[in-house]
């Protein structure tokens, strides 16, 4: 690859895909907003009582993939529940491990993460912000330890799930999942 | 190849893009790439096909369900073969003869033999002593058979799992027209 070629990549040129019609985008902004909003409310009044917590900043990315793009591998439920524990566990793992360095903790959970996500076949991009925040949440997610991947990132997800479930499927043109496992 | 033929445009791509109406994460290059080595691995598995009609031995000989097994013999020993397909008077295969059925029903497979014995262990079916004169009371039933247009490895494939030597060639309307044999394969790979 010569020096020209590496610049010309860097070019792009194809065309991205076209826009959608407005029915998708009410029924991405419906799911979204059903299942974000019950994870708020769950972890309001059931969870942060109690010391802990049912939404995480990830669960925005989630949302995105699982009400606005149902069709892509990167959606389904193996890779949605996967990822957010798969990334729970390590991004916990390595605060515990590194956590007096914060940056270090940080770059090595999220690319461990991705490495976890990819050889187990559950890459969720969310699930790299899931062990980021594992290990610069503060002070209330560190005192959550290891049930951090079940307690929000594993239970939260499974909730976007059944939500995805419910409303997706309401869609004429819609079907979710593509796959479970 | 005809080129035009399969030159996909742009806006076939977008046209099927929003057929699918919901968000796809993949763009119109993504996509006519993924399309083009599809099409290509297509193409390259019908031009390694070799249609089981282009190979098959026709005409065949046949024997009549109700000929009886001195018939049959005659057939084997006239026609230098070891095996026919047996069918029905309106042709539609109902069933194979081999040389081995005949010495079976004429008394040489007496019990079962060490061979048998193995066979069974292998999976491989075993060779039932058969009483009777006609041909459809001795032959093995149902026939395994093949079409036409089926690909030779595929035959090949059943010959191999069967244990068998030929397979009889059947049209729609499951009427005997040629048969297709180890030899007719092997010939063919060799020509190629």
């Amino acid at each position: 690859m010569s020096v020209k070629e590496y610049f010309i990549k860097m070019a792009g040129g194809a065309k991205g895909p076209p826009a959608v019609g407005l029915q998708e985008i009410i029924w991405s902004w419906l799911g979204s907003a059903i299942g974000i909003g019950i994870c708020g409310y769950l972890s309001s009044g059931y969870f942060e009582p109690r010391d802990l917590t049912l939404i995480i900043g990830s669960f925005g990315a989630s949302a995105v993939l699982v009400y606005g793009a149902v069709k892509s591998p990167l959606a389904q439920p193996r890779n949605l529940i996967g990822g957010h524990i798969i990334s729970g566990l390590i991004g916990v793992a390595s605060y515990q491990l590194f956590g007096e360095t914060i940056w270090l903790a940080a770059a090595i959970g999220v690319s461990l993460a991705i490495v976890a996500m990819l050889v187990t076949k559950t890459l969720h991009p969310p699930g790299g912000a899931t062990a980021l925040i594992a290990v610069i949440g503060g002070e209330k997610v560190h005192n959550i330890g290891f049930l951090y991947a079940l307690v929000p990132a594993g239970a939260g997800a499974i909730v976007l799930l059944i939500v995805a479930l419910i409303v997706n499927n309401l869609s004429r043109n819609r079907k979710y999942p593509e796959y479970w496992f | 190849m005809d080129s035009n033929q399969n030159d996909i445009s742009g806006e076939d791509l977008r046209a099927a893009l929003r057929e699918v109406k919901t968000y796809i994460d993949i763009t119109e290059e993504d996509l006519r790439k993924i399309y083009e080595i599809a099409l290509r691995h297509a193409k390259e598995r019908l031009a390694l096909k070799i249609p089981v009609k282009d190979v098959m031995t026709r005409p065949v000989i046949a024997i009549k369900e109700d000929s009886d097994i001195n018939e049959a013999a005659r057939v084997f020993s006239e026609g230098n073969v070891s095996g026919l397909p047996v069918v029905d008077n309106e042709n539609s295969v109902i069933g194979v003869i081999t040389e081995a059925d005949i010495l079976s029903a004429a008394g040489m497979g007496k019990g079962y033999t060490f061979k048998d014995l193995l066979r069974h262990i292998l999976g491989e079916p075993t060779r039932k002593k058969k009483k009777g004169d006609k041909v459809k009371e001795i032959m093995t039933t149902p026939a395994i058979t093949t079409k036409p247009d089926a690909d030779i490895r595929e035959v090949a494939g059943i010959l191999d799992e069967k244990k068998i030597k030929r397979l009889p060639v059947i049209d729609d309307e499951n009427r005997l027209i040629g048969i297709i044999s180890r030899a007719d394969i092997v010939r063919a790979f060799n020509k190629k």
